[in-house]
């Protein structure tokens, strides 16, 4: 009976779990997880005509020089990985750059602060005649650059 | 359910525990520092409301959760409190890395790791040194091989659904190589021919991975041997390194023999002279 009962649960774990993970692959999307699709490196890039984009960023800081910021936990604390998932929404409304002049300040304290932030993408297409170019997607001037906590 | 040694759920709690000790402190360490992203950038997983976390969590709550975390996983580590300290580490860690996953960057290599420590409170006392078996080991054991296959066999599916059949004949690692490549893999992606034989002999694998569950013996061996390869040259060629997954493949091995054998008492998970060995669960 007590093995019946064990049997029982562990089926539906089972049933659960393996649903789950098939359900989120076949329909699911990131939000899922931990029942999200295997996505990473999923998607096609084609021999002719296919699209690499590496986006970055870079800033000018109080005293006028221009930095590219390290986009990783070490340094900023989020990801190029991180922003690229949210770039569609900052492209859209680059106010959101202002919580990264915050997270700066936060992070590093000890570095000047900024006083506009740019979403820089470098930008390649795949081919017989490649092309690549630097772009600007999103460009924020810091409300107040000094305290940027004041500006969110 | 298969019967499995109690002695391989042991040697699993020394293996995949003190990984989430070494996730935690080196490998994903993002939740600290989102302690200090702004909530702009917070987009909380549907499964964060399930855990009832609905608010961002506090660079104080990360802490004290990585505290909780490390300490249930060291005790889980010795086969001490296994249930109690299993489950506070499995909750932990949905909630660590539920977290890491809420700032718009979904990695796949936990899901295996995620699977393990779900199961493996469930079985209970387990020693390195038991002679006994299990259906509860053999079930929990079972779970974590079928966790690594669905990972590298949904990539297949993925890889479809997304790139669809053009993917193996395209340019996804030239993609990745450019990204986060080393000079071997600079190398490579000018060769678009060896990109893609590269493709097409990832994608077949992940596709026949569900074979893993059902070979026995050498031929296993050689499979999990072809998985700790392939791991081994992504992390050289891309710095990516799969270790959550990797640590999980050993539920596929022979863990048990790696206890002393104890004299006057037989070893009943040895197999008898040209029998197959029930590695993975048959």
């Amino acid at each position: 009976m007590r093995e019946g009962v064990g049997a029982g649960w562990r089926l539906v774990v089972t049933g659960l779990v393996v649903g789950g993970v098939v359900a989120g692959s076949l329909v699911g999307d990131d939000r899922w997880w931990p029942f999200a699709p295997m996505a990473q490196y999923a998607f096609l890039v084609e021999d002719d005509g296919g699209v690499i984009n590496s986006p970055y960023l870079e800033a000018t800081t109080v005293d006028g020089e221009e930095v590219r910021v390290g986009l990783d936990r070490e340094h900023l604390g989020l990801e190029r990985s991180e922003l690229e998932g949210q770039l569609a929404s900052v492209v859209a409304d680059p106010g959101k750059l202002q919580a990264v002049a915050v997270l700066h300040a936060r992070r590093q304290p000890e570095l000047p602060r900024w006083r506009q932030v740019r979403v820089m993408n470098d930008h390649r297409v795949l081919g017989p005649e490649p092309v690549r170019e630097i772009q600007t997607l999103a460009t924020w001037d810091v409300v107040h650059p000094l305290d940027p906590e004041r500006g969110l | 359910m298969p019967q499995l040694p109690l002695a391989r759920v042991a040697w699993m709690r020394w293996l995949v525990y003190p990984f989430v000790v070494f996730d935690v402190l080196v490998n994903v360490t993002d939740p600290i520092p989102h302690g200090d992203v702004p909530v702009a950038f917070y987009k909380e997983l549907p499964v964060r409301d399930l855990l009832l976390l609905l608010p961002q969590p506090s660079p104080v709550y990360v802490r004290v959760l990585l505290v909780v975390i490390v300490v249930s996983a060291l005790v889980a580590a010795t086969g001490r409190l296994p249930r109690l300290a299993g489950g506070v580490c499995a909750i932990g860690m949905l909630d660590w890395m539920s977290n890491a996953f809420s700032y718009s960057k979904i990695d796949h290599d936990h899901f295996a790791l995620m699977v393990a420590l779900l199961v493996l409170p469930t079985v209970g006392a387990a020693r390195t040194d038991d002679v006994g078996t299990s259906r509860a080991a053999g079930w929990a054991l079972r779970m974590i091989q079928i966790g690594a296959v669905a990972t590298y066999f949904l990539s297949a599916v993925a890889k479809m659904r997304f790139g669809t059949w053009l993917w193996a004949n395209g340019s996804t690692f030239v993609w990745a190589f450019s990204r986060r490549g080393n000079d071997v893999a600079q190398w490579l992606g000018s060769h678009p021919s060896l990109v893609h034989a590269t493709q097409w002999t990832l994608l077949g694998l992940e596709f026949l991975s569900p074979v893993m569950l059902w070979l026995r013996g050498r031929a296993l061996l050689v499979a999990v041997g072809l998985c700790f390869a392939f791991h081994a040259t992504t992390a050289y060629l891309l710095h990516i390194h799969f270790l959550p997954l990797v640590v999980c493949l050993f539920a596929f091995l022979p863990l048990e023999r790696l206890s002393p054998a104890r004299p006057g008492r037989a070893l009943p998970w040895r197999p008898r002279a040209g029998s197959g060995s029930p590695w993975s669960g048959r």
